[in-house]
């Protein structure tokens, strides 16, 4: 496809879109000797040989050759050289050839661009020339590009006025989204003459999208312009209680980002009625501004649900800008015991990310057994950052229960497991006494076989007969069931010792043998054991 | 022309614009008059490029325009737009008027907004990452397009100097960039390369105007590209390799791979099912059909039919998708009905859900038909979908189950996902129930939920409703433990606690 433009206004355009690009870049490399070891054409250069005249390679009748000479001819030259055969080019009768002639000229500007790590802009104004011009040779040279390269060109290209189908194609073919070329249009403050009549309006529309679109322009609106009033009149609307909640909490947000003290005191001097699920936006955009205001406020709440929340939004806030003064309120935003396992959480993980040097003395500062529950609580987020201290974490708990609450229905075990399972295997086994690290020698034994079966089976057959082993048969029969491998839970099955877990395990494969995979021979062998008449195994597996 | 043009007339032939014959220049030409109106009057430029959804090219080219007369002013007015536009803005104060020293510090100040959004940091403590800035993201873009492969420098030596680039984003520009395009020509190089990399890097990517969104590591973000790209062009060797490598990077990437290969050699990619390593057996096989279900259905559901029994429950998800797209409900049901019958309540169980996506009522029907073995195992997942839909209809056809062991657990799972949906409406529902054991049962659900989202005005007109003494017992148990020990509230805990049974009595 080639332009309609005339060779003429292609180079005068190619001038006007490129000439800021190459002018003003501050690079300026697009205006100096080219990198590398190109040197530029000069008369003065008697060591190259002088450049023919673009006319006369221009006029070369036969594609192959031409296309060479002109690739020569542009391999060394500048951007002023460039942009000076444009014009000379625009300048000449056309011939059957001009097109392709640009293209080679185009190729070359792309060339030197890329070769002198010119900014992106620069090269979308190149691109947006050659779209001019010739929109398929653009297109076609942009998708070769390296990818960054590539953005650039598909902005440039994308502005362009296409059809929706060709803006969709190039942007498929360019590997961008169709829109990285538009900009939303603002959206108009809403104006509605009364407020329950607004709030009928909205709630009238039946479509949730738009509906939502319509609540968040009121809400902005009306936070502008009297956020007290709204609230107060959506108090007194006998309308949707989930509308009511979610433009509550929209004119609370903005009001509070715009008056972070006006929206607190209406906060603290409301009932919780009113106020309730609303003392966060505003404390949090108080903590913002001022956090030993916020602090010293939410201290003088009374004790309950505004407190809680205004609480845990100001300890929020600490985290994400002000993590010293996060660690020094902990204490002061929560009191109670029974609501600091997950502040403490929250408080792990930011240390994690931006003082991981700190994250243990401060875990280590806590009580043992809010210790367990926060290693519960962030254990992959410890993990990740370094499995060593997650271990270490563990094993610090003084008190053995605690110690094995905190670990029992851990990823960890997958994890450690995933690492060296015979390492794994031994941690596990030496958390407390065998009836209470069964079910983490069993989850050790689960990981294990999800990676390596025949390796899983071989361990657990060799490990000591007790409560721990039986455990582990247990959890294999729920694997090998779940795969539909009925003859290999059989197996598991016979190796169980004790009557309890046979009992339980035989349940779990009755029922498989009943429902899932029906069996009448294997669910026989199965029933009874299940339902409590036959006990302990009587053969070695 | 715009020499002489006063505002008046340039805003005229802007409002013109959109008369003018369709052509490719058109959004040009209007980019040109914006830069004349910018240089008469900036903010009467932003105001008309704004009034519609502008392109981003007018934005840019009025700030650019704007920021060499007032660099200042043009920040602060870029600070004020919504993120889109001035995403746009920025592009354009970033070109030229604004120098290289002070494009940090400009780029900070545009940021702001985006960086204090608290869905970033929340990311940043859940996911150990967060995307980019669009601000940054340009930034880091410009410095890497300075960074790039120099035309004598190879690209091991390209790729040794972008792991050494100090910032983190600028790095991954480069790192991806260099490494993309080393493995047009040396793919096995370049992807050795990028894994034996030993940066801890992860890359965050968001869905599209979701808070939601992913995080993976650097090494497999370009991996997965390298992989892609090289799939596409020689899918014979790029599948070679990937079965070379260990379980976790072959598992990884043999989905480009295969995938690659069914499209484009669909038998070769059937045949190398059976000699690809066990641990690969999953991952290959469900690129394998994936792709080939989009090409000859009936050839994929032939390769799924061959598989063992559990990797066909594994892909059953895959297949329902196509099935139901090229099948009318009732054969689609059948199809689901004849498979294994290990897998039948599972197959059945998608199949349905994929009907009721797009044909609800038929759905329904076909529910209301099955055998009761199958009709108990896709209830609960029905009803759930039925009540986002149309929780109406759904307590109705709930209501007129006729299980009349299984009715009341329906009507309470419907109510139960009702609550969640809108909690007024299915309160007012569950005190419209006729039956009161019914009603009690369906309550007593609803109190617990309540109680765990805090709903406790909810909670209480709730246990209002209660009639039986023993389904009064139990709401008691649960609210005086929140008004003891969750919100202390001391008259409230005593006047529950009068209904508390004794010790060891509850029912």
């Amino acid at each position: 496809m080639t332009s309609d433009l005339g060779a003429t206004r292609g180079a005068a355009l190619f001038s006007l879109l490129t000439s800021f690009a190459f002018a003003s870049d501050d690079n300026a490399n697009a205006q100096v000797e080219p990198a590398g070891d190109l040197e530029p054409n000069s008369v003065l250069n008697n060591s190259r040989p002088p450049r023919p005249p673009l006319a006369d390679v221009a006029s070369i009748p036969t594609d192959l050759e031409r296309n060479a000479e002109l690739y020569a001819l542009a391999a060394d030259a500048d951007a002023a050289l460039l942009e000076s055969w444009f014009d000379e080019l625009g300048a000449m009768p056309t011939q059957p050839h001009t097109d392709d002639v640009f293209r080679v000229l185009y190729v070359g500007a792309v060339s030197h661009a890329l070769h002198n790590h010119v900014k992106p802009f620069v090269l979308a104004a190149v691109f947006r020339a050659w779209a001019h011009r010739d929109l398929s040779a653009a297109v076609t040279a942009a998708v070769e590009l390296p990818k960054g390269a590539r953005s650039a060109a598909a902005w440039a290209i994308l502005q362009l006025d296409l059809p929706d189908e060709d803006r969709s194609e190039i942007a498929e073919r360019l590997g961008v989204e169709p829109a990285i070329a538009e900009v939303q249009a603002t959206q108009p403050s809403v104006h509605m003459p009364e407020y329950h009549a607004a709030l009928d309006h909205l709630a009238a529309i039946a479509d949730t999208d738009e509906q939502w679109n319509m609540l968040t322009r009121i809400a902005a609106t009306w936070a502008a312009t009297d956020a007290r009033g709204a609230l107060a009149q959506i108090a007194a609307w006998n309308g949707s209680a989930n509308l009511e909640r979610g433009l509550r909490r929209e004119i609370m947000e903005s009001w509070a980002d715009a008056d972070p003290r006006g929206a607190t005191d209406w906060v603290l001097v409301n009932s919780l009625d009113s106020s309730g699920q609303l003392a966060d936006l505003a404390f949090r955009a108080l903590a913002l501004v001022d956090p030993d205001d916020a602090v010293a406020l939410v201290d003088a709440i009374p004790a309950g649900p505004t407190r809680r929340q205004a609480a845990g939004a100001v300890f929020s806030a600490l985290l994400d800008h002000d993590l010293d003064r996060a660690v020094g309120a902990f204490d002061a935003l929560h009191p109670e015991r029974r609501h600091q396992a997950i502040a403490a959480g929250d408080m792990v993980r930011a240390l994690l990310y931006d003082r991981p040097e700190q994250t243990v003395d401060w875990m280590l500062g806590l009580e043992p057994d809010l210790r367990g529950q926060v290693i519960w609580w962030t254990d992959s987020w410890i993990f990740r950052h370094d499995p060593a201290m997650l271990k270490s974490l563990v094993d610090s708990i003084p008190d053995e229960s605690v110690r094995i609450a905190s670990v029992r229905h851990s990823d960890i075990w997958g994890w450690e497991t995933a690492r060296d399972p015979d390492e794994a295997l031994r941690w596990a086994a030496s958390l407390g006494s065998e009836e209470e690290h069964a079910p983490l020698v069993a989850s050790v034994f689960g990981a294990w076989s999800d990676r390596d079966p025949a390796a899983a089976q071989k361990a657990l057959l060799q490990y000591k007969p007790g409560p721990a082993r039986d455990r582990a048969f247990q959890v294999l029969i729920g694997a090998s069931l779940k795969a539909f491998d009925g003859d290999t839970a059989d197996g598991y099955f016979d190796a169980i010792d004790a009557p309890d877990a046979r009992r339980e395990a035989a349940q779990e494969l009755l029922r498989y043998y009943t429902e899932t995979d029906p069996d009448a021979r294997k669910a026989a062998r199965y029933r009874d054991t299940a339902l409590g008449t036959i006990g302990a195994r009587t053969s070695d597996p | 022309m715009l020499r002489d043009a006063d505002r008046g007339q340039i805003e005229h032939w802007l409002d013109r614009v959109d008369l003018l014959p369709p052509s490719p220049h058109r959004y040009d030409i209007a980019r040109v008059l914006y830069i004349g109106l910018a240089d008469i009057d900036p903010e009467a430029a932003l105001i008309h490029a704004l009034r519609t959804a502008p392109r981003a090219s007018w934005v840019a080219a009025i700030f650019r325009s704007w920021a060499s007369a007032d660099p200042d002013a043009a920040a602060n007015r870029a600070e004020s737009l919504e993120e889109g536009a001035m995403a746009a803005a920025a592009w354009g104060l970033l070109q030229g008027a604004v120098s290289g020293d002070a494009s940090p510090e400009l780029a900070g100040r545009l940021d702001r907004k985006e960086v204090m959004a608290p869905w970033r940091r929340q990311w940043e403590r859940l996911m150990g990452a967060v995307p980019p800035t669009r601000i940054s993201l340009l930034l880091a873009e410009i410095e890497a397009s300075q960074l790039a492969r120099s035309a004598n420098e190879s690209s091991a030596a390209a790729w040794s100097r972008a792991i050494l680039v100090e910032d983190p984003l600028v790095r991954r520009i480069v790192m991806e960039e260099v490494a993309l395009e080393w493995a047009k020509g040396e793919p096995v190089d370049a992807i050795a390369a990028v894994i034996a990399w030993d940066g801890t890097d992860r890359v965050a990517t968001r869905y599209q105007n979701q808070t939601s969104g992913s995080v993976t590591s650097l090494e497999w973000h370009i991996g997965e590209q390298i992989l892609g790209d090289w799939s596409d062009t020689d899918p014979h060797a790029a599948l070679a390799w990937v079965v070379e490598q260990n379980p976790t990077d072959a598992n990884h990437y043999v989905h480009p791979a295969i995938g690659a290969l069914a499209r484009q050699f669909p038998d070769e990619a059937v045949a190398s099912l059976a000699t690809v390593p066990a641990f690969l057996q999953k991952e290959a096989s469900g690129a394998v059909l994936r792709a080939l279900s989009t090409q000859d259905l009936d050839r994929a559901l032939g390769v799924f039919d061959a598989l063992d029994i559990s990797l066909r429950q594994e892909h059953l998800w895959s297949l329902a998708g196509p099935v139901v797209e090229s099948r009318t409900p009732s054969e689609a049901l059948e199809w689901a009905m004849s498979r294994d019958r290990r897998i039948r309540p599972d197959a059945v169980r998608r199949i349905v859900a994929e009907i009721h996506d797009i044909r609800p009522t038929a759905a329904r029907d076909l529910v209301d038909n099955l055998d009761p073995v199958l009709h108990g195992a896709v209830l609960t997942e029905f009803a759930r979908r039925e009540v986002l839909r149309a929780p109406g209809e759904a307590l109705a056809w709930a209501r007129s189950l006729h299980d009349e062991t299984q009715r009341p657990t329906l009507v309470s799972q419907v109510l139960t996902a009702w609550y969640y949906k809108d909690s007024e409406a299915a309160v007012r529902e569950i005190a419209g129930l006729d039956e009161a054991s019914v009603r009690d049962k369906v309550a007593s659900d609803v109190i617990s939920v309540a109680v765990t989202r805090a709903d406790i005005s909810q909670a209480e007109r709730l246990f209002d409703i209660l009639e039986t003494p023993a389904a009064r017992q139990r709401a008691a148990v649960t609210l005086h433990q929140y008004f003891a020990e969750t919100e202390p509230d001391a008259r409230k805990a005593r006047t529950y606690a009068r209904l508390l049974p004794d010790e060891g009595e509850v029912q």
